[in-house]
């Protein structure tokens, strides 16, 4: 259990990092970052995925997580240019304690896309996020973003956006 | 559509824009001047067709993110030791295939993918890394590489498949049924295996496969 302050505040955060995502607003997104981030999206469904044996979506470092972020950026990400139009709802949050102070909050996300790039197609995302923050200078920060999407393991479009 | 892009040379420097204006990679050596671009493209026939990156690598593995270290030296001795340093060496320099095996087999240097037909507009393009016996600590840097360049998330691939997404829609045009795939033909020789070979940024892959494509679809 948590208080509900931390609850609240948690909260706050997810609903804050997902608004960024959507709006493409980049360089925010990224300040939500600790330094020593990890960035994961498993291509499984299957519990306790390995990520140094099996393939992932994405499993970023912080290095890696600018990467991706600088590419959007340049203009010329051709798959998210222009960038899609989205919106995600974010529910059923979840919040526990963890070490060091930290906070582990899983939520449930459905998230509509418009991906405009080529066609004009309406993508409809859904799976659970676990969120591990920690207070840095007083604000919330992700030390790691795992999202595991209920097709996880089908055949998926352009997952170029931040998810 | 996929097949063609997975073994095409003259895409990278415009598809792949992004990743060239934001880190070094391996593909480096194909952007940029024409001129200066050493990798070639073969057409073996029968729709098999080639980019030979391995003209433009100067030092051993260079294709592999100039990998180096401890694991890296290991490896290069047991190689070394089977095949002897000449073949060890060589292999290091030149890495592994980027071919496209007619019709639908892509051997993307360490990533091995299918491309799955599902209707007239519609692939999957499925793909894992390679992993290599007997070296474990490698898996790893494979698996952050086929993530890098692979997968629906990956730096490469989205860009390759909004592209192949405009380009389907622009076949529905009605306005000029015919598209010359004519880059590099007053230039390709013939090597002595009788494989076409050509610069990386010619069409001689795209005609190799357009070529057997009509010659199989065409048999009664």
């Amino acid at each position: 259990m948590v208080s509900e302050a931390d609850h609240r505040a948690v909260a706050d955060f997810l609903y804050r990092e997902a608004r960024l995502a959507d709006e493409a607003r980049y360089a925010e997104w990224l300040a939500l970052w600790t330094d020593d981030g990890v960035y994961w999206v498993p291509a499984t469904t299957e519990p306790d995925p390995d990520p140094e044996r099996q393939l992932s979506h994405v499993y970023d470092n912080r290095a890696r997580v600018e990467t991706r972020v600088k590419l959007l950026q340049t203009g010329v990400r051709y798959s998210q240019e222009p960038a899609s139009r989205m919106r995600r709802l974010v529910s059923n949050i979840e919040v526990e304690a963890a070490d060091g102070g930290e906070l582990v909050a899983g939520s449930n996300f459905l998230l509509a896309e418009l991906a405009v790039q080529a066609g004009r197609e309406l993508h409809w995302w859904a799976g659970r996020a676990t969120h591990r923050l920690r207070r840095v200078d007083g604000q919330l920060r992700m030390s790691r973003k795992t999202v595991v999407l209920v097709n996880a393991a089908e055949p998926l479009p352009n997952l170029a956006f931040l998810i | 559509m996929l097949p063609e892009n997975d073994s095409d040379g003259y895409h990278l420097g415009f598809v792949h824009m992004a990743l060239f204006r934001t880190i070094r990679s391996q593909y480096q050596r194909v952007v940029g001047d024409e001129r200066s671009i050493k990798a070639v493209v073969r057409d073996w026939g029968r729709g098999h067709i080639e980019i030979d990156w391995s003209p433009g690598y100067e030092g051993l593995f260079e294709w592999l993110g100039n990998a180096a270290g401890p694991a890296v030296e290991r490896f290069v001795a047991a190689i070394e030791r089977r095949d002897g340093p000449e073949v060890a060496q060589r292999r290091f320099r030149e890495g592994p295939a980027h071919a496209l095996i007619f019709p639908n087999l892509f051997l993307g240097e360490t990533n091995i993918a299918i491309v799955q037909p599902v209707s007239v507009e519609e692939c999957v393009h499925w793909h894992t890394p390679m992993f290599w016996k007997g070296v474990p600590e490698w898996n790893g840097r494979l698996l952050r590489m086929a993530e890098a360049g692979m997968g629906p998330a990956s730096f490469l691939m989205p860009d390759d498949l909004i592209v192949a997404g405009r380009n389907q829609l622009g076949l529905r045009a009605r306005t000029s049924p015919w598209l010359l795939l004519g880059r590099g033909l007053d230039r390709e020789t013939v090597d002595g295996d009788g494989r076409i070979v050509s610069h990386v940024t010619d069409e001689t892959t795209n005609r190799g496969f357009f070529h057997h494509l009509r010659a199989v679809m065409s048999e009664v």
